[in-house]
């Protein structure tokens, strides 16, 4: 069959092409031009690979199901060094999986996502994050890495648990978003009342106040937010007030699908500002004069500094 | 290409100038249509990027440069389209929502996906396995495998090909579902 045949080739160019040694072009350049079947098999199996060598664990380890690495970009390192910044950072499953009552939901860099629950309510979740639910327990949730605006509808006999790492967000009914990134985990209320770990600190936070967790595991404090910018990430905007450079990287890339890193030893300093995403996946050396940062192409990422 | 500042040491750039034509042969086979000059301009940026250090072989590195651009594109499109289906589930059906049990139970996606792939490369064998993860996982060259493994070159490759094969078929699998 002419399809086998293309897809082999396909496939021998792939294992060629994936050394870093590899250095016929031209002729790949000739057996591209003889169809452009065979550029979509070669895409195809590339694609393939990529995503099988992406859900492997990091260490070779059979029986091991528990280590699904986040993203892939890593692995491409020598691919091309520098090639694998921008677009790479795709990562490979913007869909559900599966497993047992609970599954997960995850978005890559850039994307976003509805979720509407059953029952009522919606959770919107941002780039880069990783959400698990209870398809038995709709009141449950459990924010693994990233964004969510959660609309929640009040329910006295049953309370919306968010756990976020060790600690656990009560809601009773209301609109709020929470974000777990490099610096801890941040909670803003924007409608209702959420209850930060009712069963050790017991914080109960209104309407325009925002929850920020010390770095380190040491505490929290609570500071007001502007309701329009609880959320806001929806709409196509980030804003950063009294920010770790850090936290703002990865807020970046998350909204962005681009590599946005700190300068090592600046992720603890601290900016304010806002930006449209938009116009920094066009140009992401735009937030440098929005957020009044260095913005520095390393090869790998984009690197934001203390100006 | 104006506008744009390249590094002044790294000699890409004149090496991309030369070969300009070359590479854009190259994106035109590859699949790049109409954006083929666009897309050699997203190389040229991404070169301009790059911090200076040596390259040992330039158009190698723009060939790859232009190969991966290609790639990430594929991959931007199939998860385009993968979104919209993902989206158009989550909206149809009499309950809305995530917990519709079709929508969820037709991805195997996750730990379902790591523990399908390791079954399928297990199945290639133990050497088959262990020179796809050393090449895919731990980065390295295919020259340095055949020697910790002492096999030939070809032979590493041939094991790649089978495991290429296996997981493509895997793929081809896991969509249909």
């Amino acid at each position: 069959m002419a399809n086998e045949l293309v897809r082999e080739q396909a496939i021998a160019w792939a294992v060629r092409t994936g050394d870093p040694a590899f250095d016929g072009w031209e002729d790949f350049t000739l057996w591209l031009e003889e169809s452009p079947a065979n550029a979509a098999a070669y895409d195809a199996a590339l694609l393939a690979v990529a995503e099988a060598a992406e859900v492997l664990p990091p260490v070779p380890k059979a029986d091991n199901d528990d280590a699904v690495p986040a993203g892939g970009a890593t692995r491409r390192r020598w691919l091309g060094g520098a090639v694998a910044a921008s677009v790479a950072v795709v990562a490979a499953l913007g869909a559900w999986q599966f497993t047992m009552g609970t599954y997960t939901v995850e978005t890559a860099p850039g994307e976003t996502l509805l979720i509407a629950l059953s029952g009522g309510g919606e959770i919107a979740l941002a780039g880069n994050s990783s959400i698990e639910l209870d398809r038995r327990d709709t009141r449950v949730a459990s924010l693994q890495r990233g964004q969510a605006l959660f609309t929640i509808r009040h329910d006295d006999n049953a309370p919306f648990r968010l756990t976020v790492g060790d600690d656990e967000v009560i809601d009773v009914g209301t609109i709020f978003d929470v974000r777990r990134g490099p610096g801890g985990m941040t909670v803003a209320v924007s409608e209702g009342e959420v209850i930060y770990n009712p069963r050790r600190e017991n914080v109960h936070l209104v309407p325009g106040q925002v929850l920020k967790q010390v770095e380190g595991g040491a505490g929290y404090r609570v500071a007001t937010i502007p309701l329009d910018q609880v959320g806001e990430w929806r709409n196509g905007r980030v804003t950063f007030q009294d920010a770790a450079l850090g936290d703002v990287a990865d807020d970046l890339a998350r909204a962005t699908g681009i590599a946005f890193v700190a300068g090592r030893r600046e992720a603890d300093q601290r900016i304010s500002g806002s930006v449209l995403v938009d116009p920094v996946k066009k140009d992401p050396r735009t937030v440098g004069p929005l957020l009044g940062v260095t913005v520095r192409y390393t090869g790998e990422a984009w690197e934001i500094g203390a100006r | 290409m104006t506008g744009l500042v390249a590094n002044e040491s790294s000699g890409l750039e004149e090496v991309f100038l030369a070969n300009r034509d070359r590479l854009l042969r190259f994106l035109k086979a590859r699949g790049a249509g109409d954006a083929a000059e666009d897309l050699l301009q997203e190389v040229w940026i991404r070169i301009a990027g790059r911090p200076s250090g040596p390259v040992s072989s330039p158009l190698s590195y723009l060939f790859r440069t232009a190969d991966l651009l290609m790639i990430d594109r594929y991959r931007a499109t199939v998860q385009a389209q993968r979104r919209e289906k993902a989206w158009g589930e989550t909206q149809d059906g009499t309950r809305p929502g995530v917990s519709d049990e079709p929508s969820a139970e037709r991805r195997i996606i996750g730990q379902e996906h790591t523990r399908l792939v390791q079954e399928t490369l297990d199945a290639l064998g133990p050497r088959v396995s262990a020179v796809f993860r050393a090449h895919r996982i731990e980065e390295v060259p295919q020259r340095r495998i055949a020697e910790q493994f002492g096999v030939s070159l070809s032979t590493v490759e041939s094991d790649l090909r089978k495991a290429y094969a296996a997981l493509a078929e895997l793929k081809e699998r896991l969509d249909e579902v």
